[in-house]
């Protein structure tokens, strides 16, 4: 099927037609939304607080399951829940969640490695504490590699999820509002993590955000007003 | 242990505890990050383990000591009265079995064992207290009951009694020297036997055959006990032994005797059931405390449990992680179950007289019951895993 994977390459995210409502929810969160997101591309998705952007990512890492409509990510049909292509998914994707959402019993590096073993071939312990410490380098927090969380700052603990996020090299990347708890100088650190992720490996990334500063480094910025997506740029 | 057999073993332990692979070893940290609810949760473990040992080695004991006359015969066969369906019952055979069963060919020896219920008053005190009263030919000694010397020495005597010097304390300071009464006749305490005490008797004497008799010229042996002639065969002796003897008369190795015994007081005293209830009731408490433990612990760790699945971890990673925690509190609890429980035999073995030991099968067997209901709790708990969906960690 070389057509098949070649437009999974290209497309490693297709969403059409999704919508989607809570159960206790009024209205529907998301109505009949399509995005498309290519290979190496830098999305940023924003909209006002409680527009349906949390509730897109999620649909889009398979942590959610499917309502309505159909997406497809690198390649892979999601369906409803508990299905194999779900945790296919989950696995191949690199998600910053809004909260950091690190384990409190694990220090940086433990929560790296574990990470790694979500690959095919985990790499060896040695290798995985090579990769770690660089990466945390890069973000800032090389000195923080045996920490616990509670040793560590919000910012600090937020640029852990990033690193845990990145540690497998995803192909797709999706954060929500990564940079949050960040000051400008770290955020662009972390954006400039993140894009330089995407130069070297072609990976592609959608990351929420309400910082127009972020806007400027991103190829396209959509908005989710009303459940759905308007383009900005 | 040869490096062969060293290294797979070795290997083995480093993927059960989950050294070098990224996935693996961190039941170690999750159940260890909260101390309270560590030291709560092997208290409990150890609880139901302590519970468990404490009724095993309590019904052990009790089947030991209801059993344990039958460790102290020296022969190879016994003859007895086949109505006797236990060793607490007297039921006797006639003397003149002795004399038959020592004619029949391959039989050496055959020594008669008499037993009584007596009187024994202790002066000066004047209450007088039931013990159990042995009557044996000190030469050749059909039973064990101490030093062969100290017993030929003493039972030569027709007025010396030897004391069973692990009889419970209520007789009074009784040693060497001392007069004591049997049924008010006066008897010389000339040693110590060892029998032991059990839930029918609270101690013993011994005196000899010959002073039984003339207490009761016709006083019948609860038993007899046979030696072979060098070179016979047990079983044929066995089967002339059946022909030659009346119906009424059963003939058993002291080994089935004592088998026998431990089937009988385990069926016919409601011992057996209680204790293997309390066992029972011991290990699904423990069952419970630890689906208890480790559901407390998926429901605080839904939040990271939940990024675990987000991050595409499967139910086999939550499976093993929560059997990890759980094999570790099983651990743990059981190292301190075993060790209250020593603590326990002993203050019970002083308490009661009877033998309290830790025996290695009791200990496996609490080990695996340990290990059952706690892998048992882990699996229920893992299913409350499934149950949502990642995404409810928002
Ligand atoms: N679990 C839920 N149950 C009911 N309503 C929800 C739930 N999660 C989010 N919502 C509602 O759905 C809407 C979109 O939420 P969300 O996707 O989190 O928005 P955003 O991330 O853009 O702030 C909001 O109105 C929110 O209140
Ligand atoms: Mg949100």
């Amino acid at each position: 099927m070389a057509p098949a994977s070649a437009l999974a390459r290209e497309v490693p995210v297709r969403v059409r037609g999704v919508s989607y409502s809570y159960e206790n929810g009024p209205k529907r969160v998301l109505d009949n939304v399509d995005l498309t997101l290519r290979r190496g591309e830098f999305v940023v998705l924003t909209g006002h607080s409680g527009a349906g952007k949390t509730t897109l990512l999620t649909l889009i890492g398979a942590i959610r399951s499917l309502q309505d409509g159909a997406i497809n990510v690198l390649g892979l049909e999601l369906g409803g829940r508990g299905t194999a292509a779900q945790e296919e998914v989950r696995r191949k994707v690199g998600f910053i969640f809004q909260d950091h959402n690190l384990f409190a019993a694990l220090t940086v590096f433990r929560t790296l490695w574990l990470a790694t073993g979500l690959t095919e071939e985990p790499p060896s312990r040695e290798a995985a504490l090579e990769e770690a410490r660089e990466l945390l380098e890069q973000l800032g927090i090389g000195q923080h590699l045996h920490s616990l969380p509670r040793q560590m700052s919000t910012g600090q603990k937020q640029r852990v999820a990033v690193a845990r996020a990145l540690i497998n090299a995803p192909q797709l990347i999706l954060g929500d509002e990564p940079t949050a708890s960040l000051d400008h100088q770290s955020s662009q650190m972390v954006i400039g993590v993140i894009r330089r992720h995407l130069a070297a490996t072609g990976a592609s990334a959608l990351v929420v955000t309400h910082d127009d500063r972020i806007f400027g480094m991103a190829d396209r910025v959509l908005r989710l007003q009303d459940g759905r997506l308007v383009s900005d740029t | 242990m040869s490096p062969s057999i060293a290294r797979p073993v070795l290997e083995w332990f480093r993927d059960l505890v989950g050294a070098g692979r990224p996935d693996r070893g961190l039941g170690l940290a999750f159940v260890s990050h909260n101390r309270g609810r560590l030291a709560a949760a092997t208290g409990g473990i150890a609880m139901a383990v302590l519970v468990m040992f404490v009724e095993l080695g309590l019904l052990q004991a009790i089947l030991g000591s209801q059993s344990a006359l039958a460790g102290l015969i020296d022969g190879d066969l016994v003859i007895m009265n086949s109505a006797r369906t236990n060793l607490h019952e007297w039921t006797r055979i006639a003397r003149i079995r002795l004399a038959e069963a020592a004619a029949v060919r391959g039989v050496a020896n055959a020594m008669g064992v008499y037993e009584s219920g007596m009187l024994l008053r202790n002066p000066p005190e004047r209450r007088v207290h039931r013990i159990i009263a042995f009557a044996m030919d000190g030469q050749t000694q059909p039973l064990k009951v101490g030093d062969p010397d100290t017993v030929r020495r003493a039972l030569s005597r027709p007025s010396a009694v030897l004391f069973d010097r692990l009889s419970r304390d209520i007789y009074g300071p009784i040693s060497p020297g001392r007069t004591i009464e049997l049924d008010g006749r006066s008897f010389n305490v000339a040693g110590f036997a060892r029998i032991g005490p059990d839930i029918v008797m609270d101690g013993a004497v011994v005196l000899s055959d010959g002073a039984w008799l003339s207490a009761d010229p016709n006083a019948q042996p609860v038993m007899g006990v046979l030696r072979l002639a060098p070179g016979a065969k047990l079983e044929d002796v066995r089967a002339r032994l059946k022909v030659a003897m009346p119906p009424d008369v059963a003939v058993m190795t002291p080994r089935e005797i004592y088998w026998r015994e431990v089937g009988f007081t385990f069926r016919s005293v409601p011992i057996g059931i209680i204790f293997g209830a309390g066992v029972a009731t011991g290990a699904f408490i423990g069952a419970i405390i630890c689906y208890q433990i480790l559901f407390n612990e998926v429901v605080d760790l839904k939040k990271e449990l939940s990024t675990l699945r987000a991050m595409g971890f499967g139910p086999g990673f939550f499976r093993r992680l929560i059997l990890e925690e759980a094999y570790l509190l099983a651990a743990g609890g059981f190292l301190i179950g075993l060790l209250a429980a020593l603590i326990t035999y002993r203050f019970l073995a002083g308490a009661t007289g009877l033998a309290m030991q830790m025996h290695a099968g009791a200990a496996l067997f609490v080990a695996v019951a340990t290990g059952a209901m706690t892998h048992l709790g882990g699996l229920f708990a893992a299913r409350h895993l499934g149950s949502f969906e990642p995404a409810e960690l928002y």
